[in-house]
This record gives structure tokens, C-alpha cells and sequence, in this order.
């Protein structure tokens, strides 16, 4: 066990992603597939972010320098900005769901036509 | 100013669906709706116009805009405005309750802001940011009848698939962002065509893929197709076949260069799909889903377009004129003339439960001009002269061809010869059926009667005169 | 092995062993739960790159908002008192063959890359200027859309919800 490098957090990151996906794969209840790639959202954010701090390559000049590395933090922002987006609107749908049908099993589709 | 002028465009259009759901509340109005509608409609003209007018003369390819935001290749511009003239078209087309006018129209104006900002993107994180736009719009509309439990599983079914899709995405472009240190598309394609690209970059790139093979329902990635189409309102699934699945494919135009290392992945959508969505539709009695099939098997001729490439061929064959590209953007174009139309008049025709090609039966007589515009729209749809996705198609496999590919081509037009079958099925029930007991309702308007024998004639026309799609292109 | 190198490895373990616990939790409160310590632990390795502001981001918006918004939704859809709110899976040999194929497929790519293990000096006052000027600068029209996709979501969100007392 070395001293923590780059790689360290790339296999971390690839962890959580390929757990995000087991769960999407494997679960039935939104709310979990949701918890679940809320996983696969923060595994590429700390991707992003493991990267603008290693990178040795700055962006396109700008007035600051030491704003040039930080393209992959600012990403990172509006990534956790759309993920809270993303789980307002579920939450609004689930809800509304759940109050018409009492279920938020996704797979219970065509059993629940009406 | 001068410096942030091309991003008019966009601000008008998000600034103008938040206006429109200010004047939503405005209730007492008895013409409240009418007044949205031609309100968002001049909205979206306006924009289209600003679209045309700041990028006019802009020619450099790829050039940076707002720092490294937008572009302005003259092609990306054209998309934009067919993405616009698809969302103004679904404001003409579509049905809606008096009360919920403002939230909708607003909606529609905002998923136009996703794809224009999608169909520009110079930046890996303009692309997501324009997609995430165009998607969390996308929820809302299909689960629009919230009241309807379809609607709602709908809407919760399309945002886990798309969530779990935007993971890959961002996952991939985390990676590519890794080995090249930077977000802008240009320099990333410069880099990458520089130098032999890592198994980093190839990792990242094909996960990417995978993302947009979800956002596209190519086929290993297709299944939540047929359960969102059918239980979208008739124009928001028009509006999924045509347009969405168009500002993605135009945001990736500017990664052609992955086609020197992942074109097998590539292929393999588009021969999976063509096949696979062709059979998968021969036997369904869901006339939606029948649609939703097809455009999955559409998506394979688009991409077998794709991977020609763009640029022209030496010893190119047929039409030696078209590169993959225009011919894409012409399929685009046709397509979306097409399904629109098509899935609007089914919502038209949409009862409460799913419209079976039973419901069909008699459509002809109680409403012909409507069955007419479902004709014509299916007609071209099949692929059959002299409507417009005749020679889209034509386009795509010669461009396919001339670009080397001899089986895709093939493959695509055992497929389309498969698809004549369901298409004529839905000819058939609309026309030549005696109706059941029970008449089928037609709720069309008008207006909507009017837009729709309007895009019927259209897609004649350009059927008649497709060199005006290209001509089109070239203006700008 | 230094205290810091020590401390990073109890943050990674927490953040892949509450993400297991995630996943494969039953009771769908206990994954949400242990969702709950994954954000809090890769708040934690954010202090570690040196991202101090997204560090806080994470905490304010992923802990305070998303996750809270994930538990009403678990509570509000479920008409059990006591918790126990059984997360009908399918079953997760499929998935976790699956998911254990791509870790291998990416690992192995991973230990074939060369890496730049030098990070570049963190700015000196914090990443929270830099930021700043980042998101009016370069990414103002980014900025300025993600704040029109909230407003978008929550108008969507609210119409959604209001559906209740129709029908």
C-alpha cells in the first residue's frame, strides 16, 4: 500500500459505477434503481474531479491560472445540479404513482394497465 | 455583447417558456390556450430566426462560441432549426386541456432549448447539460395526464432508463476527459485522430456509446421502447421517435473520427436494430408499438447513414454527391415529416385503452382526410416512392455503399422489405376493413386537421422534389 | 504509510462497503441508509483532491437535498409504520455477473494505462474563487441553463404532484 495516486480513485470510482449498475440491473423498486444511479452519477463525478486535480493540461487560457484545471469540477457541479433535477421530477412521478396505484414495483407494468 | 451574441438563441427560447408559464395563471380567459399557442409559436419562429441571423456567415467548422460552447457549423444550425420546426409543429398539433395550456406549451419550449443546445454542443458537457435539459422536459410531458396510470409509468419508466443511460454517458466522458484533459469536442477530436488512442479512450468512448445506444433505442438497448411510446400523448412520442433521438445524432456528428475504431459497434447497432425492430414489429397488434418498432429499425438505416462518414469518396458509386452526414440529416428531416404526423394522428384516434389495429377499422369512413394523412404519413414511413423516406433511404444505403459498406445495406433493405408488411397492415385495417359495431371517436380539430394535411402534402412534396432538403442544408 | 494515506483507506472502504450495502440491501430504508454514508464518504475523498468546495457541495446538495428527497420518497409510498418497506428484486446473479464482467473489463484497462501521478498544486486560497470565475467565465451559459433546467424541473414537479386531488 502505497502512497494514494490517481489510480486509487479511478478503481474507487469503478466500483461504485459497476455497483450502480448491478442494482439498476437487478432491482425492481424505483426508488431503488434511483438510489442506484445516484451511484453511477457520483462515481464519474469523483472520475471528474480525480482528474482536473491530476491533470497537468490547462484549458484554453484564461485570466485566472489557477482556474485553468478546473473544467472537470465545474462539470462535476452541474452534474450533482441535473442529479437534483432528475430527483425532484422522480419523486413528483413516484408519488403520484403510488397514491393512484399503490405500487412502485416498475416491473408490474402489464399487469397494471387499465 | 458582440462576443455572447450567438447564445440569443437559446436565452430567448428558455427565457420565453418561462414567460409563458408566468401568463399561465391567467385563468379567466376563455381564449387563454389559443393565445399560449400562437404565443409559443412566435416564440419558437423567433428563435429559429435569431438562429439563422447570428450564425449566418459563421463558416469556420467547429468554431467555439461562448467560450467553447456552441458551435456554429452551418450544418449543426440546420438541425437546430428542423428541431425547432418539430417542437412548433407539435405546439400546432397537439391536444390539451385548457387548464394545464401553460405548463405545456412551456415544457415543449424548454425540451426545444435541450435539443438546440444538444444539436450545438462543442463541449462534453454542453452535451450533457443539453440533454439533461431535453430529458427531465421529456418526463414531464409524457407523464403529462398524470391522472392516467399509463402516463406515469411512462414518465418513471423513460427516467430510470434515461438516468441509468446518462451514467454511462458521464461515466465515458469522465474517461475521455481523463486522457485527453480536456472538455471541448475539437480538441479532443484533434488530439485523438494525433495520436493512437489509448485503451483508456477506447473504454470511455464505447461506454459513451452505450449511453447513446439507450437514448437512441438501438437494439440491444431498445426495450423501453414500445412501453413509453404507448403511453406518451400521440405528439410527445412523435416528437421522442424524431427529434430527440436527431439532436443526439447531431451532437455526435463531431465524433465521426471514432469511426476508425469503433465503427464495429456501430454496425452492430444499426444490423441488430434494422432486423430486430422489423421483426419485433411484424407481430404486434398495437399500431403504437408497430410505430415504435419501426423507429427502432429506423434508427439502424440512420446510423448505417452514420458510418459513412462525411466525407465524399473517391470511387463512390451512387450519388457520389451525398456524403453519410447529409444523407442523415435528409433522413432526419423525412423522418420526422413522417412520425409526427403519423403518431399524432393516433392520438387523434387514442381512446382510453391501447389502439389496437382493430380500432382502426372504419377510420376511413368517419374521418377521411385524417385517414388520408395517416396513409401518406405510413406510406412514407415504409419507405415507398414518391413519398420522402423513399429517397431518404436511398440516400442512406448508397451513401453506406459508396463508402464501402456492401451487407449493411443489404441488410437494410431485407429489412425494410419485412417492414412493408406491418406498414401495409395498418393501410389495410385504416381502409379496407368493414368497422366493428362500435365507431371509432376522432378528436381532431380543425386546426389539427389543417397541420395535418399540411405535413401530408409535405412530405409528398418533398418526396416530388427532394433536392429542396439538401438545398435547405446548403443555405445556410 | 502516513496518517492521511490510513485515513483514505478507512473513507474508501466506508464508501464501497455502504455502497454494497446500497445495492443489496432488502429493506429499501437500510439502502438509502447506506447510500447516505457512500455521499458522506466521497464528500470525504473530495477533501482529499483538494476540491474543498465541491466537498461542501456534495454535503449541502447530495446529503441535505437528493438523499432527503429519496427518504420522502420511501416514506411517503409507504403505508407501513414500521419501516419495513421489502424491495421486491429480481434476483442479482444476473446483475452481479454482469456488473462483475464490466469491473474486470475496466480494472484490467486501468492497470494498462499510465497515469500522471503528480497532482498540480492546489490554488492557493481554496477552489471556491476559481470556481466562481469558471461558472460566470467559461460556463455562463452553462450556468445560466442548469438554473432554467431547475426552474423547468420544479414547475414540471409541482404540476405533477398537484395531480393528486383530481381524481
Amino acid at each position: 500500500m502505497g502512497p494514494i495516486g490517481l489510480q486509487h480513485y479511478l478503481v474507487l470510482g469503478a466500483i461504485l459505477f459497476v455497483l450502480g449498475v448491478i442494482g439498476i440491473v437487478s432491482r425492481k423498486n424505483a426508488v431503488g434503481i434511483l438510489i442506484s444511479i445516484e451511484l453511477m452519477l457520483n462515481a464519474a463525478n469523483i472520475n471528474l474531479i480525480a482528474f482536473s486535480r491530476y491533470s497537468n493540461k490547462p484549458i484554453f487560457p484564461t485570466t485566472m491560472p489557477e482556474a485553468a484545471y478546473m473544467d472537470g469540477q465545474v462539470f462535476a457541479i452541474f452534474v450533482i445540479i441535473l442529479a437534483a433535477c432528475e430527483a425532484a421530477v422522480a419523486l413528483a412521478i413516484i408519488l403520484n404513482l403510488f397514491n393512484m396505484f399503490g405500487t412502485i414495483e416498475v416491473d408490474d407494468a402489464d399487469t397494471m394497465r387499465g | 455583447m458582440g462576443h455572447y451574441q450567438p447564445l440569443l438563441p437559446d436565452l430567448i427560447l428558455a427565457m420565453g417558456a418561462t414567460f409563458i408559464l408566468l401568463l399561465g395563471p391567467l385563468r379567466d380567459s376563455q381564449n387563454l390556450r389559443d393565445f399560449l399557442r400562437w404565443i409559443s409559436l412566435g416564440l419558437v419562429a423567433a428563435t429559429a430566426a435569431t438562429l439563422v441571423w447570428v450564425n449566418h456567415g459563421m463558416a469556420t467548422p467547429y468554431p467555439l462560441v461562448g467560450e467553447g460552447w456552441l458551435t456554429t457549423a452551418p450544418l449543426h444550425t440546420a438541425f437546430a432549426v428542423v428541431f425547432l420546426a418539430t417542437i412548433a409543429w407539435t405546439i400546432l398539433a397537439s391536444t390539451v386541456p385548457d387548464e394545464d395550456a401553460g405548463e405545456w406549451y412551456s415544457m415543449l419550449l424548454f425540451l426545444g432549448t435541450g435539443m438546440i443546445i444538444l444539436a450545438r454542443a462543442a463541449n462534453l458537457a454542453a452535451v450533457f447539460l443539453g440533454l439533461e435539459v431535453l430529458s427531465i422536459s421529456l418526463y414531464i410531458l409524457i407523464a403529462f395526464r398524470y391522472s392516467k396510470r399509463s402516463s406515469l409509468r411512462g414518465g418513471i419508466m423513460y427516467l430510470l432508463l434515461a438516468g441509468f443511460a446518462s451514467g454511462f454517458l458521464l461515466f465515458g466522458m469522465a474517461l475521455i476527459y481523463a486522457v485527453f484533459g480536456t472538455l471541448q469536442i475539437a480538441e479532443i477530436r484533434t488530439l485523438a485522430l494525433a495520436t493512437d488512442m489509448g485503451p483508456m479512450a477506447k473504454v470511455g468512448f464505447g461506454l459513451l456509446l452505450v449511453g447513446v445506444g439507450f437514448k437512441l433505442a438501438a437494439v440491444p438497448f431498445h426495450m423501453w421502447t414500445p412501453e413509453v411510446y404507448e403511453s406518451s400523448p400521440g405528439t410527445v412520442t412523435g416528437l421522442i421517435a424524431s427529434s430527440s433521438k436527431g439532436a443526439m445524432l447531431a451532437a455526435f456528428i463531431p465524433f465521426l473520427f471514432l469511426l476508425e475504431t469503433h465503427w464495429s459497434i456501430i454496425w452492430l447497432f444499426a444490423a441488430l436494430s434494422m432486423v430486430g425492430g422489423n421483426l419485433l414489429g411484424l407481430r404486434e397488434i398495437r399500431v403504437k408499438r408497430i410505430l415504435a418498432y419501426s423507429s427502432i429499425a429506423h434508427i439502424g438505416y440512420v446510423l448505417t447513414g452514420y458510418l459513412a462518414g462525411d466525407t465524399l469518396s473517391a470511387n463512390a458509386a451512387f450519388l457520389p454527391s451525398i456524403t453519410g452526414v447529409n444523407a442523415v440529416f435528409f433522413y432526419v428531416v423525412a423522418y420526422a415529416a413522417s412520425i409526427l404526423g403519423a403518431f399524432a394522428a393516433l392520438g387523434y384516434i387514442q381512446g382510453e385503452r391501447d389502439l389496437t389495429l382493430r380500432d382502426l377499422r372504419g377510420v376511413g369512413r368517419r374521418n377521411p382526410v385524417l385517414a388520408f394523412c395517416l396513409l401518406i404519413f405510413v406510406w412514407s414511413l415504409a419507405g415507398l416512392p414518391p413519398a420522402v423516406g423513399f429517397f431518404g433511404k436511398i440516400y442512406l444505403f448508397s451513401a453506406a455503399i459508396n463508402a464501402g459498406y456492401f451487407w449493411l445495406p443489404l441488410i437494410g433493405l431485407l429489412g425494410s422489405a419485412i417492414g412493408i408488411y406491418y406498414y401495409l397492415r395498418i393501410i389495410v385495417h385504416l381502409f379496407m376493413m368493414p368497422a366493428d359495431a362500435s365507431d371509432p371517436k376522432v378528436h381532431a380539430s380543425t386546426l389539427q386537421e389543417w397541420v395535418m394535411l399540411g405535413s401530408a402534402v409535405a412530405v409528398i412534396a418533398l418526396g416530388l422534389f427532394p433536392e429542396t432538403i439538401f438545398s435547405f442544408l446548403r443555405a445556410f | 504509510m502516513n496518517a492521511s494515506t490510513v485515513i483514505f483507506w478507512i473513507i474508501a472502504v466506508l464508501a464501497v462497503g455502504s455502497a454494497i450495502v446500497a445495492t443489496y440491501a432488502k429493506n429499501i430504508v437500510n439502502a438509502a441508509f447506506g447510500l447516505f454514508f457512500t455521499l458522506l464518504a466521497i464528500a470525504g475523498v473530495y477533501v482529499f483532491l483538494d476540491a474543498d468546495f465541491l466537498a461542501i457541495t456534495q454535503v449541502v446538495v447530495y446529503v441535505g437535498g437528493i438523499l432527503v428527497l429519496l427518504l420522502f420518497g420511501i416514506l411517503l409510498t409507504n403505508k407501513n409504520i414500521d419501516f419495513v418497506t421489502v424491495d421486491g428484486s429480481r434476483s442479482y446473479l444476473v446483475g452481479t455477473l454482469l456488473g462483475a464482467a464490466l469491473l474486470v473489463m475496466v480494472l484490467s484497462i486501468l492497470q494498462l494505462a499510465t497515469w500522471n501521478n503528480v497532482p498540480t498544486a492546489p490554488p492557493p486560497g481554496g477552489t471556491t474563487a476559481p470556481i466562481g470565475y469558471m461558472l460566470l467565465k467559461n460556463y455562463l451559459l452553462a450556468f445560466e441553463f442548469s438554473s432554467v433546467t431547475l426552474l423547468a424541473a420544479l414547475i414540471g414537479a409541482a404540476y405533477l404532484v398537484r395531480g393528486r386531488d383530481k381524481d
